[in-house]
């Protein structure tokens, strides 16, 4: 393999030259849909944007294209300077990109004067890639027109709408998060999410918060308690659902469904069951008490229109 | 509005809602809600099941199994059935994933990468031995295609008794219009 930069110890003009070819490299993405999303945003892009030259580090650069053809068109035009990482293999374990049913995944060197600059994860799939957390719900491209930066926000799975981009930008600055309530369970399967929450994100400062619950490192050293506040927020997670259902059986509400199958059965036999359910289906035999039930549950309740999965284009100078 | 894959209805139409339950401005899950006379889901025998809080109790759950003829032995069946992570499915949901992707989809992710036992008469899937959605597919496509074959032959031993009734009433009519006419005969010489 050709020769690689440093990525902990480049030099100041080194990281720029970096910073400024992995720019270009947006900008020709850009042009075939290609949006960045994950740790290079909030690593990279939103710090720069509250100060210009300040110090950053980054592992690598997600980007998300919405079809096949358009990655493949990028990595086309990129010609010579990408070289697909061939011994590649995917992690142990639900990687964090396998919940989102077709999803192709390759991993590219950026490559420049013979030189490595940054490894590129190119995710394909026809919704944002992630189940994780609030901050990642942030996406930026460079239109073909504006040949400006571009943010969206997006719909996490299960949301209604999404967070507004200003919003996520002061979240990445005050350095918190919401964790999504799906990954929590994630977490407690897998060793490797868990890990990954710690290196990412709680050993680099970061707030993970749950409703009015939250974790950070000062007052948690270990992993182990990480675990513990996640089985917490996980046992509050389900209190809640539990506590629709019980309204539901007083309209004769009742659940059905692979939520019963899957989570609320196996929890009968085993309450340490690891999961939440990503929805739950509720049969009703009369409109009328389908009706009262809703409107006991009030604005807790929001009933999902088809609405765009994002907000539209918020630019940040 | 998530594309959520309607389970086989009972003659009905049911139009499923969709609502996000908010609590401190998060998300907490979707609950999709369902109307209708009967339990609006035929696709696997273990989705008879239902659950509900006892009204007169603050923290007890009612485990239910529809229809209601011989509940509490299909109920412990099924129970049973769960904890195993076995079910079977039935004819007209088999035909539908066999020709819908989302549905295959929503099977496939929901009952084989979790590890169920899909079973159809004789034939079954065992998940946590083939997880590969190829090989589900082709298990689809066979038990399909013996499906088809059965009913071909059912269709064709249909026609064949059909055939052989109307013989039979032919036959019948002959022997009944021959035992008139003796009958006739009979009558005339007494006569």
């Amino acid at each position: 393999m050709a020769n690689k930069i440093d990525f902990n110890n480049m030099s100041i003009p080194e990281r720029e030259f970096v910073l400024n070819e992995i720019d270009t490299c947006l900008k020709i993405a850009g042009q075939y849909n290609g949006s960045v999303f994950g740790g290079y945003i909030r690593d990279v892009i939103a710090p720069r944007s509250f100060h210009p030259t300040c110090d950053v580090k980054f592992k690598d650069v997600d980007m998300w294209f919405l079809t096949g053809n358009d990655a493949d068109r990028f990595v086309e035009k990129m010609g010579g300077s990408f070289v697909l990482q061939p011994s590649f293999n995917i992690p142990d374990g639900p990687y964090q990109f396998h919940m989102f049913g077709s999803t192709l995944y390759r991993k590219y060197h950026l490559y420049k004067h013979g030189m490595c600059l940054a490894l590129i994860d190119i995710v394909v799939c026809d919704s944002l890639p992630v189940n994780d957390f609030s901050v990642n719900l942030l996406t930026a491209y460079y239109g073909t027109d504006t040949r400006q930066l571009v943010f969206r926000s997006w719909n996490g799975p299960g949301q209604a709408k999404p967070k507004p981009v200003s919003d996520i930008m002061y979240d990445i600055r005050k350095k918190q998060t919401e964790i999504l309530p799906h990954y929590v369970d994630l977490a407690l399967k897998h060793g490797s999410h868990l890990q990954r929450i710690l290196c990412n994100y709680v050993n680099k400062g970061w707030t993970i918060k749950y409703q009015d619950q939250e974790f950070k490192q000062s007052s948690y050293p270990a992993g182990q308690n990480l675990t513990m506040w996640l089985l917490h927020v996980r046992e509050s997670h389900l209190r809640d659902i539990y506590s629709v259902i019980k309204t539901a059986s007083d309209y004769d509400g009742r659940v059905i469904g692979d939520s019963l199958i899957n989570i609320f059965i196996p929890r009968v036999f085993d309450e340490n069951c690891i999961s939440s359910p990503k929805d739950v289906s509720l049969w009703f035999d009369t409109q009328k008490n389908a009706d009262e039930f809703v409107a006991k549950m009030g604005n807790s309740f929001n009933e999902t229109i088809p609405t765009p999965d994002h907000i539209e284009y918020q630019c940040y100078p | 509005m998530k594309q959520y894959p309607l389970p086989i209805i009972l003659s009905i139409s049911v139009i499923p809602r969709e609502f996000i339950f908010r609590k401190f401005n998060i998300n907490i899950t979707s609950f999709v809600i369902l109307v209708s006379d009967h339990i609006p889901l035929n696709d696997f025998d273990v989705n008879a099941l239902t659950l509900e809080y006892d009204k007169n109790s603050e923290d007890i759950m009612i485990i239910r199994s529809f229809p209601s003829e011989n509940a509490d032995k299909i109920k412990c069946n099924l129970m049973q059935a769960v904890k195993e992570k076995r079910t079977n499915i039935t004819r007209e949901y088999l035909k539908l994933i066999a020709t819908s992707e989302a549905h295959f989809n929503y099977v496939y992710e929901n009952y084989i990468v979790k590890g169920w036992k899909i079973t159809y008469k004789v034939h079954w899937f065992d998940a946590s031995s083939y997880m590969s959605s190829l090989s589900f597919r082709k298990w689809v496509y066979n038990v399909n295609l013996k499906l088809i074959e059965e009913e071909t032959r059912a269709e064709q031993l249909s026609d064949i008794y059909q055939k052989r009734n109307d013989m039979d009433k032919e036959d019948a009519l002959k022997i009944f219009n021959q035992a008139i006419e003796t009958l006739k005969l009979s009558f005339n010489k007494l006569l």
